[in-house]
């Protein structure tokens, strides 16, 4: 990573702090056994087969929360954190043909604070841009794209803090600003991923998991991420990292299958409660035009009867 | 519980992906809906409406959003637009509305020589229809370029409908004294344009009522 020089780097040959300290030097199984205790439950309390989503305040969401947007949703996941905007169709910069479908301009960027590991470069760098084309994968079959030929819709996508499952966090919150901003689409998105290390599954996976899934040697390891359309029931968008066979990979996907289907009934009740609030906000809106109407046709008549009486 | 008193009082709330009826003869779906395999969902996060069609007696079945949805302007619909620039060919204007909802982003729109009005189209001055600041009423015409929209103004009810005098004072906007010509209050200088027959809002009805049947009587003498 190139160096930043706006920051005090320190001379040439130094060294990060982090080789120095006990968990570096922790071999493979030592890492693997930090992972769970003797009970299966993990690091943070949870079960194996237990998702951030489903414990009551694990998983916040709420819409509006960028102003200038068009639309916009904010997702946490315990430490997860990840904000995502919505705007207008705007044209296609550099488009010779005529297409039948609007496009979706998907970008996600992370803050440079947001990885426990090192620290992100303001460029978008290869692993941006792969989550971008997944996540862009993932929501074009939910959005009604004839509505918008020739035109694309931004989605920008924002991780403020990684602590694993950033893609399925991703999706979910573009599902819910996309749903905020009035885009036409054809279902709600709800999305959910799994780390697979030898024979355990570990649903919803932290950093750490998935550090180790990634750089683990067994037979089965990696993370599968999957996105579904729930009234439809139809899969939008399934990435894997890593190497399984293949019951391993069916058997992750009826595991992921429920998983998405749990997070719906939160997804709908924030798009509810986002139309009730909005509803009530025009009805608000209305009463004060009333008013000032009222007070602009009080005038309006002392000035007629002014004209009269003259 | 306070939300569900809330919901109660407004009505049906719908989300995407949301079943809604059958499509058939009695069900026709409307904006804000799509139609796959016999049925009708929701395409928004709004409130269901049902109306029912004088022609057919369909009920139209559409979810209204307290936002503007993100859709562009169809052919057929009527635009409210700002003209920009005038060619002696065409007149490149943005569009600030679609019917009755303001858009967020405006979109841009020509407006050829040819259809800015209905008769001598050849022999038409674009200078002398529109000039840059004013808004007008545009129909969209099929789209032939990419990201430009075809308008047209070959209506009486289409064309200039505020317009602001050379050097008059901003605010002040013109008063249409025929078809083709308008006039500034405060400086009294007339401009021509290619005024669209609308009955403005803002005029007081019981001050300045508007017979319009009467009118035609006149014209027709």
């Amino acid at each position: 990573m190139p160096l930043d020089f706006r920051r005090f780097n320190g001379p040439e040959d130094s060294v990060s702090y982090k080789i120095y300290t006990k968990d570096y030097l922790k071999t493979y199984d030592e890492q693997l056994k930090d992972l769970y205790d003797e009970n299966g439950k993990r690091k943070d309390g949870r079960e194996l087969n237990e998702a951030r989503s489903m414990c009551m305040f694990c998983m916040f969401a709420r819409t509006d929360m960028v102003s200038q947007a068009k639309g916009s949703a904010y997702v946490e996941l315990r430490k997860t954190k990840v904000v995502c905007s919505v705007f207008d169709p705007r044209e296609i910069p550099h488009q010779n043909e005529f297409r039948q479908l609007g496009q979706l301009y998907c970008e996600v960027k992370f803050a440079p604070f947001s990885c426990p590991r090192k620290r992100r470069p303001y460029v978008p760098d290869v692993e941006e841009k792969a989550l971008s084309v997944a996540l862009r994968q993932a929501l074009e079959p939910a959005v009604c794209r004839h509505f918008f030929p020739n035109y694309q819709i931004d989605v920008l996508i924002y991780i403020l803090e990684h602590d694993g499952s950033c893609l399925a966090a991703a999706i979910n919150a573009a599902g819910l600003a996309l749903a905020n901003a009035a885009v036409p689409m054809f279902d709600i998105i709800t999305s959910c991923s799994v780390a697979v290390i030898g024979n355990k599954m570990f649903i919803d996976p932290t950093e750490i998991e998935e550090h180790i899934a990634k750089n683990s040697t067994e037979v089965n390891h990696g993370i599968i991420t999957m996105s579904v359309l729930s009234q439809l029931k139809q899969i939008s968008d399934f990435t894997q990292i890593g190497s399984m066979d293949v019951e391993c990979v069916t058997k992750v996907m009826e595991v992921l299958l429920k998983e998405c289907e749990i997070i719906v009934p939160n997804i709908q009740r924030i798009l509810v409660v986002d139309v009730v609030k909005n509803f009530e906000l025009k009805k608000h809106l209305e009463a004060e035009t009333k008013k000032r109407e009222e007070i602009l046709k009080k005038k309006m008549d002392e000035w007629r009867s002014l004209l009269n009486g003259q | 519980m306070n939300l569900e008193e809330k919901i109660k009082e407004i009505g049906s709330i719908c989300i995407p992906g949301m079943r809604l009826s059958l499509s058939n003869k009695d069900n026709v779906s409307g904006p804000g809906t799509y139609e796959l395999k016999g049925y009708i969902y929701a395409a928004l996060a709004g409130i269901l409406k049902t109306e029912e069609d004088e022609n057919t007696k369909a009920n139209i079945i559409s979810v209204e959003s307290s936002r503007t949805p993100s859709v562009l302007p169809n052919t057929g619909d009527i635009v409210t637009a700002k003209v920009t620039v005038v060619n002696p060919r065409t007149v490149q204007c943005l569009i600030l509305c679609v019917g009755p909802s303001v858009l967020v982003r405006m979109y841009k729109g020509i407006l050829k020589k040819e259809d800015i009005k209905a008769t001598e189209k050849d022999r038409v001055d674009p200078y002398k229809c529109f000039r840059p600041g004013d808004i007008i009423l545009a129909r969209v015409l099929p789209m032939t370029e990419i990201h430009w929209y075809q308008l047209s103004t070959a209506e009486n009810e289409l064309g200039v409908v505020i317009a602001t005098a050379e050097g008059s004072p901003q605010g002040v906007s013109m008063v249409p004294i025929s078809w083709s010509e308008m006039q500034c209050p405060k400086t009294l200088v007339k401009e021509p344009r290619k005024v669209a027959r609308v009955i403005p809002e803002n005029i007081n009805q019981s001050l300045f009522p508007v017979h319009s049947k009467q009118d035609n009587h006149h014209t027709d003498k």
